[in-house]
C-alpha cells in the first residue's frame, strides 16, 4: 500500500518535468520583454545587456533551463522582472489570499451540495428533487462571469451588503488585527459565493446519483431482512458508500476551485495568484508567470494524485497495480 | 386457432427521430429554448446583415453616452440615447449587440463544429482499434487534461498580436475537443462489442466502412447532443477571456468584449446598459443552448438503451 | 389441506401482491393461499414470471412500498404480518423470519466486512456484546463450512468465492435461530458443483435447526432433492400442492405435467423435447379469468376448464387448481390418455 503511493507519487516527478519543460519553451518564444520595462526607453543597450546578464538570460535555452530548474529546487524563483524582487515574495501574500479564497469557496460548496444532494436523493422525482435539479441545471450552465457580475451588481452595489471588490478594507490599519479579519471575510463572501454556485452541480448531481443508485441495490434489502432499522440502514449502508466517489472527487474539486478562480479574481479586484498571472502575463514578468503556472500544474497534480489515494484507502474494492 | 400470447416482451422497435421528438417536445422547456435561440439567431444574423458592420462600429461624436430612451434612473432617457442607449463613442448599443451576438455565435458553432470534427475522427480510430493507440492516446490526454487550459489559452493569446475571430475560434478549439474525444472514444468501445460489428467483420467489411457505415451513424444523437452542447461552452469561455482582457479586440464586437464593461465602475454603477443587455442576452443564449443540449442527450441516452 | 393447527408456523391466507406499471397496479401475486407447516421445507416451483419471488419478499415485507400493494393476512405467531408497524416487523425479521437471496455479490455490501455483516443481524436481536458477537459469528462461518472463518470474517465479499459468499449469506440468514428462513434462488446464482453443495448445507441447517424453510426455484431437480413439499406457481396462482414423491409420481394440474414432461431425460434418444409452446404472461398482460393455464394449452377442449377455477383435493393432501387436471392430454396423446 505505501509503495504503491510511493511509486504514484514518483510518477510525479516526470510530470513535473514535462510540465516545467513546456512551460519554459513557451516562455522562451514569446516575444516581448520585461527586461525593456525594468531597463526604461533611455537605456542604453549595455546597461540592457548587463540587465540581461544579471537576469540570467543570456545563453542557450537549456542552459537556462537547467539553471533555471536547479534554482527552483532550491527554492529561488528567480526575480520578477517587473516588480525586481525576488518571485518567491510577491507570490507569497497572493498564495495566502487565494487559499483563503479556495477554503471558503469549498466550504461554501460543501453547505450547499452536500444538503442539497441528499434532499434530492430522498425526495426524487418530487418538487424538491425538481427544483434542486433545476438549480444545477442553471447554475451549470451560466458562466462564471455572468453570474459575477451580476452579483457585484446586485448584492454590492444595489443592495450593499458586500464590498464590490478588494481583499481586504485598506483603510483599516494593518494593526487592528479583528476588524482586519473580519474585513478580509466581508471581502471574501461574494467571490467565494460566486465560485461555489458555479461548480457544485457535479457535486450535488453525482451525490445525488449515488444515494439513489445505493438505496435501490440489493444489499440494503439484505439488511432490512435482518430487522436493522431505516435510520442505521441510511446511515450505515446507504450513505456511507454514497460519499466514497464524492471523497475521492474532494481534491479534484478543490484544485478545481483554485485554478477556476483565475476570472474571479479579476472581477472582483481579489489580489490573489490569479490576478497576479494575469497582470504579470499582460507586462511579460516571465518569471512570476512560469512560477504561478508551475504552482498550478503542480496542484493538479497533487490533486489527482490525493483523489486515487483517497478512493484506494476508502473503498476496499480498489487494487492499484 | 386464436391463441392469446402478448407481444413478446413488450418492445417496440422505436426510430431514432421519434425518440429525439418525443424528447423535445415532452420537455416543453426544451422546446421553447429551440424556438427562442433558433428566433435569436435569425434576428441577429439577419439584423447584422441589414445594419452592416462599419455602420454599428461608426462613431458618432455628438451622442456619446446617451440613456436609452425609456431609462427610468439618473436623469431618465436621452431622445438620442435610441433602443440601449450609445457606447462612450456615440454607437448605437442595439446595432453593436446584435453585431456582437452574430460573432460570439459564429465562434461558438465554428468551435463545435471544427471540435466535434476533430473528436469524431479521434475518438472513432482510437475507440475502434483500441491497443497501443489508445493507451497512448489516453497518455497524452491524460496529460493534457492536467494542463490548467485557462493559463494556455491567456499565454497563446499574447503571443498573438493579430487577432480576429478566427485567431479566438483557433485558442478555443485547442482545448475543445479532449472532452468529446475521450467521450466519444468510450462510446466507440461501447459499440465496438456489440453483435453488429462482429457480424459484418464476418461478412468481410473493411474497417473504415464499419467505422464510419455502422458505427458512427448510431452514435449521431450522441454526437449532436455535443456539438449543441459545445456552442456553448464555447461562447461561455470566450466570454470569460474577454472580460479579464484577453478576448477579441475593441473593434470587434462580442459579447464577452461588451460584458467586460461591467468591469469599469462607471458603467457598473451608472452606464449599465453598456454591460447588462449584454449579460442578459448571454444568459439566455447560453441557458437556452443547455436545455435543447440537455433534451437531446436525454434521447440520445434512450436511444442507446433501447438499441443495446 | 387443513394442516394440524398445532403443526401450523406460517399461513398465508388470500394474498395479493400487486406492482404498480404506469398509473395502474397489477397483481404478480393473486390470491394466493398456502400453509407452511413447522420443521419442513416447502418448495415453492415455476419459472420467471410466475410471481413466486414477489410471493416470498412479500412475507417479511421487503417490498418497495412506492409501487407495491400487498392484500390479505399473512398470519404468523398469531399475528397477522400485514398488519404490524415498522418497529414490531423489525423485530421479527432477521430474528424469527430470515432470507436468503439469490445473488450474494451483491446482496452483501461491498463496503463492509463479512463478519461485521453477520454481527449486524446479531446486533438487533440479542444482547450479545461486541466480543460475543464476534466469536458468535465466527462460529457460525465455521457452521456453514468455511474453512478459515477467522480469516473470512475480516474479509470484504468481493474477496470470496461465489460459493463461499453464499455460505456468508447463509450464516448471516441463521444468525439468529430463526423460525422460517426463506431462501429465494439460493443456488441459482452459483456453480453446478457449488450449487449441489449448498443444497446440503441447507438441508442439513433444516434438520439440525428444525426450522422451516421455503426454498423457491425454478429448478425442479433441487426440488426433487430439497424439500418435503410442493407448491407450483403460474401466473400468480398456485396451481398445485403436494409433497415431493407425490408431485413427482403423480402430478395432476397440466402444467406441473407439462414441466415434468418438458426435462430432457438421459437416454431418450429419438424423443422431441416436449416444450410448452407459448410464453408466461407478463404482469400487464395477465388473463385473469378462467384457467390461466388454458392458453398455453389450445389443443384441448375448453370445457375441461372451470370458468372460476377452484381448488379441487382428489388426494388427501393434494391440492390441484382447476378441473383439467382430470382430462388433460398433451398434443401428441389421445383424448383421455395419460
Amino acid at each position: 500500500m505505501i509503495k504503491t503511493i510511493i511509486r504514484r507519487m514518483l510518477i510525479l516527478i516526470p510530470q513535473m518535468i514535462v510540465l516545467s519543460l513546456a512551460l519554459f519553451l513557451m516562455a522562451d518564444a514569446m516575444p516581448g520583454d520585461a527586461i525593456w520595462g525594468l531597463a526604461g526607453p533611455e537605456a542604453s543597450p549595455e546597461e540592457v545587456a548587463a540587465l540581461i546578464e544579471a537576469h540570467g538570460l543570456d545563453g542557450p535555452w537549456y542552459q537556462q533551463y537547467i539553471s533555471w530548474v536547479s534554482n527552483i529546487i532550491r527554492g529561488d524563483f528567480g526575480r520578477s522582472l517587473f516588480h525586481g524582487r525576488p518571485v518567491v515574495d510577491i507570490i507569497n501574500i497572493r498564495i495566502r489570499n487565494t487559499m483563503w479564497l479556495s477554503l471558503f469557496s469549498t466550504i461554501f460548496t460543501l453547505v450547499i451540495a452536500i444538503p442539497f444532494g441528499i434532499i434530492a436523493a430522498r425526495y426524487v422525482g418530487k418538487w424538491q428533487d425538481r427544483s434542486i435539479l433545476m438549480y444545477c441545471f442553471i447554475s451549470s450552465a451560466v458562466p462564471a462571469i455572468a453570474l459575477a457580475i451580476l452579483s457585484i451588481w446586485i448584492f454590492a452595489l444595489i443592495l450593499n451588503w458586500f464590498p464590490m471588490g478588494g481583499t481586504v478594507d485598506v483603510l483599516i490599519s494593518p494593526a487592528e488585527t479583528f476588524r482586519i479579519l473580519l474585513s478580509r471575510l466581508h471581502h471574501v463572501m461574494l467571490p467565494s459565493l460566486v465560485l461555489a454556485v458555479v461548480g457544485n452541480f457535479g457535486t450535488i448531481y453525482t451525490l445525488r446519483a449515488q444515494i439513489v443508485d445505493n438505496s435501490a441495490s440489493a444489499y440494503v434489502v439484505t439488511a432490512k431482512s435482518k430487522g436493522v432499522p431505516t435510520r442505521t440502514i441510511y446511515y450505515k449502508h446507504i450513505m456511507r458508500n454514497s460519499l466514497i466517489p464524492f471523497a475521492q472527487g474532494l481534491p479534484f474539486l478543490i484544485i478545481g476551485l483554485v485554478t477556476g478562480s483565475i476570472m474571479i479574481e479579476r472581477i472582483f479586484s481579489f489580489h490573489g495568484m490569479g490576478d497576479l498571472f494575469l497582470s504579470s502575463i499582460q507586462v511579460r514578468d516571465w518569471p512570476v508567470v512560469n512560477a504561478i503556472a508551475m504552482f498550478y500544474g503542480f496542484l493538479t497534480i497533487i490533486g489527482i494524485l490525493s483523489g486515487d489515494i483517497i478512493l484506494t484507502l476508502v473503498d476496499p474494492r480498489i487494487k492499484i497495480k | 386457432m386464436d391463441i392469446e400470447t402478448p407481444n413478446v416482451g413488450d418492445v417496440k422497435i422505436i426510430s431514432l427521430r421519434k425518440i429525439f421528438i418525443r424528447e423535445i417536445f415532452a420537455d416543453k422547456l426544451a422546446l421553447v429554448s429551440l424556438f427562442v435561440f433558433v428566433g435569436i439567431m435569425l434576428f441577429v444574423f439577419i439584423g447584422a446583415a441589414v445594419i452592416g458592420v462599419d455602420q454599428a462600429l461608426a462613431f458618432d461624436i455628438f451622442n456619446l453616452n446617451q440613456a436609452p430612451t425609456w431609462w427610468p434612473f439618473g436623469n431618465g432617457g436621452s431622445p438620442t440615447g435610441g433602443f440601449l442607449g450609445t457606447t462612450p463613442s456615440g454607437q448605437s448599443m442595439a446595432q453593436i449587440l446584435i453585431v456582437a451576438a452574430r460573432n460570439s455565435i459564429i465562434i461558438g458553432f465554428s468551435v463545435s463544429f471544427l471540435s466535434l470534427t476533430t473528436s469524431i475522427l479521434l475518438g472513432l480510430v482510437i475507440g475502434y482499434y483500441g491497443g497501443h493507440i489508445d493507451n497512448v492516446a489516453m497518455r497524452i490526454m491524460d496529460t493534457l487534461v492536467i494542463i490548467p487550459t485557462i493559463m494556455v489559452m491567456i499565454i497563446v493569446r499574447t503571443l498573438m498580436l493579430d487577432f480576429g475571430v478566427f485567431h479566438m475560434v483557433m485558442i478555443l478549439y485547442m482545448f475543445s475537443w479532449i472532452g468529446p474525444a475521450r467521450g466519444i472514444r468510450n462510446l466507440t468501445m461501447g459499440q465496438k462489442v456489440q453483435d453488429y460489428v462482429a457480424a459484418s467483420k464476418t461478412l468481410g467489411t473493411r474497417n473504415i466502412a464499419i467505422i464510419f457505415k455502422k458505427i458512427l451513424p448510431n452514435l449521431t444523437a450522441m454526437i449532436s447532443a455535443m456539438v449543441v452542447l459545445t456552442v456553448g461552452t464555447s461562447i461561455g469561455i470566450e466570454t470569460g477571456l474577454a472580460v479579464i482582457g484577453f478576448g477579441l479586440p475593441v473593434g470587434t464586437p462580442s459579447l464577452g468584449n461588451l460584458v467586460a464593461n461591467a468591469l469599469n465602475p462607471t458603467h457598473m454603477s451608472q452606464r449599465q446598459w453598456n454591460w447588462l443587455p449584454a449579460v442578459i442576452l448571454i444568459l439566455i443564449i447560453i441557458i437556452s443552448i443547455n436545455f435543447v443540449g440537455q433534451a437531446m442527450s436525454r434521447a440520445a441516452n434512450a436511444q442507446q438503451r433501447l438499441s443495446s | 389441506m387443513t394442516a394440524n393447527a398445532s403443526d401450523l408456523l406460517l399461513s398465508v391466507n388470500n394474498l395479493r401482491t400487486s406492482f404498480r406499471v404506469g398509473p395502474q397496479y397489477y397483481a404478480a401475486v393473486d390470491d394466493v393461499s398456502l400453509d407452511i407447516r413447522k420443521n419442513e421445507v416447502l418448495a415453492i416451483v415455476g419459472e420467471s414470471g410466475s410471481g413466486k419471488s414477489a410471493f416470498a419478499l412479500s412475507i417479511p415485507r421487503l417490498h418497495n412500498m412506492n409501487y407495491t400493494q400487498i392484500e390479505g393476512e399473512i398470519n404468523f405467531e398469531g399475528k397477522n404480518i400485514l398488519s404490524l408497524n415498522e418497529g414490531e416487523l423489525n423485530k421479527i425479521r432477521g430474528d424469527r423470519i430470515s432470507m436468503i437471496f439469490q445473488d450474494p455479490l451483491i446482496a452483501l455490501n461491498p463496503l463492509l466486512r463479512v463478519g461485521g455483516q453477520i454481527e449486524e443481524n446479531l446486533t438487533y436481536h440479542t444482547k450479545l456484546n461486541d466480543a460475543e458477537k464476534k466469536q458468535r459469528a465466527i462460529e457460525l462461518l465455521s457452521e456453514v463450512g468455511m474453512v478459515n472463518p477467522k480469516l473470512t470474517h475480516s474479509q470484504y465479499p468481493h474477496e470470496l468465492s461465489g460459493g463461499m459468499r453464499q455460505r456468508a449469506m447463509i450464516a448471516l440468514a441463521i444468525a439468529c435461530n430463526p423460525d422460517l428462513i426463506i431462501a429465494d434462488e439460493p443456488t441459482t446464482a452459483l456453480d453446478v458443483t457449488i450449487q449441489a453443495q449448498i443444497l446440503d448445507l441447507l438441508r442439513s441447517i433444516q434438520k439440525e435447526t428444525k426450522s422451516s424453510m421455503i426454498l423457491i426455484t425454478h429448478d425442479l431437480g433441487v426440488v426433487a432433492e430439497t424439500a418435503d413439499r410442493v407448491a407450483v406457481m403460474y401466473a400468480g396462482q398456485i396451481v398445485e400442492v403436494a409433497t415431493v414423491y407425490e408431485l413427482f409420481e403423480n402430478p395432476l394440474h397440466p402444467y406441473t405435467r407439462s414441466l415434468l414432461a418438458s426435462i430432457p431425460v438421459a437416454g431418450n434418444k429419438n424423443e422431441r423435447l416436449k416444450a410448452i409452446k407459448g410464453l408466461v404472461p407478463t404482469l400487464k398482460y395477465m388473463p385473469r379469468t378462467g384457467c390461466r393455464f388454458s392458453h398455453r394449452t389450445p389443443w384441448v377442449d375448453k370445457s375441461i376448464h372451470q370458468e372460476h377455477p377452484t381448488y379441487h383435493e382428489p388426494i388427501p393432501g393434494h391440492k390441484v387448481l382447476c378441473t383439467c387436471y382430470e382430462k388433460f392430454h398433451f398434443e401428441d396423446e389421445t383424448n383421455g390418455g395419460a
